[in-house]
């Protein structure tokens, strides 16, 4: 919020309250799909996790940015709950590092190569 | 895991089909525990001003990361209760850190990461139930 304080600053007071929702949503919106067609502009299917898979707004404007060759839908309709999914991601992540797997794209992240992510806390 | 909005922790208990190839994770169980106001202005402040030089920052650091390790011990045993699992059967705790300073290839090009997490009070915190599972820090940030 102090972010979008600083933003709106003194135009805050002319802005209602729908119309800063709406932008907010835009941007959201708009964010995922330069990603998605800068790294995966084949996708024929997004699927959408978190608040903004019940966001009905954001929804229909991934929708209408992406156009009639992608279906956007929400993880629900692929069987896991918005919610769980990045706490899901965390799980992933200990699996991943516990085979001693690499866990991240270096592309995305800055690194060099390939790695291994995260460190082992044996009990007791 | 909590975030970087820091408005909770989300909590999932999930099996893998077999340890030692990339299976799928089913979730058995899930937990949201919000925090509450005053400690999510509380860790959100000391969060972000740890991103910035400030005095005492490894006295600061070191509480803030107890304080990260505290927030994840209860949403962990009520996934516990919830399911009907034993801590002992538990493999592993994913847990997130909170990033406080990423500098990826800067000074020689070794650079550093700095996420905060007291590992160590979250595996004595969670594993008040039973013998403990082991917790693997894991971070999308490398």
């Amino acid at each position: 919020m102090a972010w979008l304080d600083r933003l709106l600053g003194d135009d805050q007071a002319v802005c209602e309250d729908r119309d800063i929702a709406a932008t907010l949503a835009e941007l959201t919106a708009q964010v995922a799909v330069d990603a998605l067609q800068q790294r995966a502009a084949k996708t024929p299917e997004l699927l959408v996790c978190d608040g903004r898979a019940h966001n009905h707004q954001v929804m229909q404007r991934l929708a209408a940015l992406l156009g009639p060759g992608v279906a956007v839908v929400s993880t629900a309709a692929r069987g896991m709950a918005p919610k769980r999914v990045e706490a899901l991601a965390f799980a992933w992540l200990a699996q991943t590092f516990l085979q001693r797997r690499a866990g991240n794209l270096s592309s995305v992240t800055g690194a060099r190569g390939r790695r291994v992510l995260g460190a082992l806390h044996p009990a007791g | 895991m909590s975030g970087t909005s820091l408005d909770g922790v989300n909590a999932v208990l999930a099996t893998a089909r077999a340890a030692d190839t990339h299976s799928a994770l089913n979730d058995l169980a899930f937990v949201h525990q919000p925090f509450n106001a005053e400690l999510r202005a509380e860790l959100r402040a000391e969060l972000l001003a740890l991103n910035t030089p400030g005095i005492n920052e490894i006295h600061r650091a070191a509480l803030a990361a107890n304080a990260v390790a505290r927030a994840y011990a209860q949403p962990v045993q009520q996934l516990l209760l919830q399911a009907g699992v034993a801590a002992s059967a538990v493999t592993a705790l994913g847990a997130q850190e909170q990033t406080v300073r990423h500098r990826p290839l800067e000074f020689d090009e070794t650079g550093y990461t700095v996420q905060l997490i007291n590992s160590d009070a979250a595996v004595a915190r969670t594993t008040r139930l039973a013998l403990g599972p082991p917790v693997a820090r894991s971070t999308l940030q490398s």
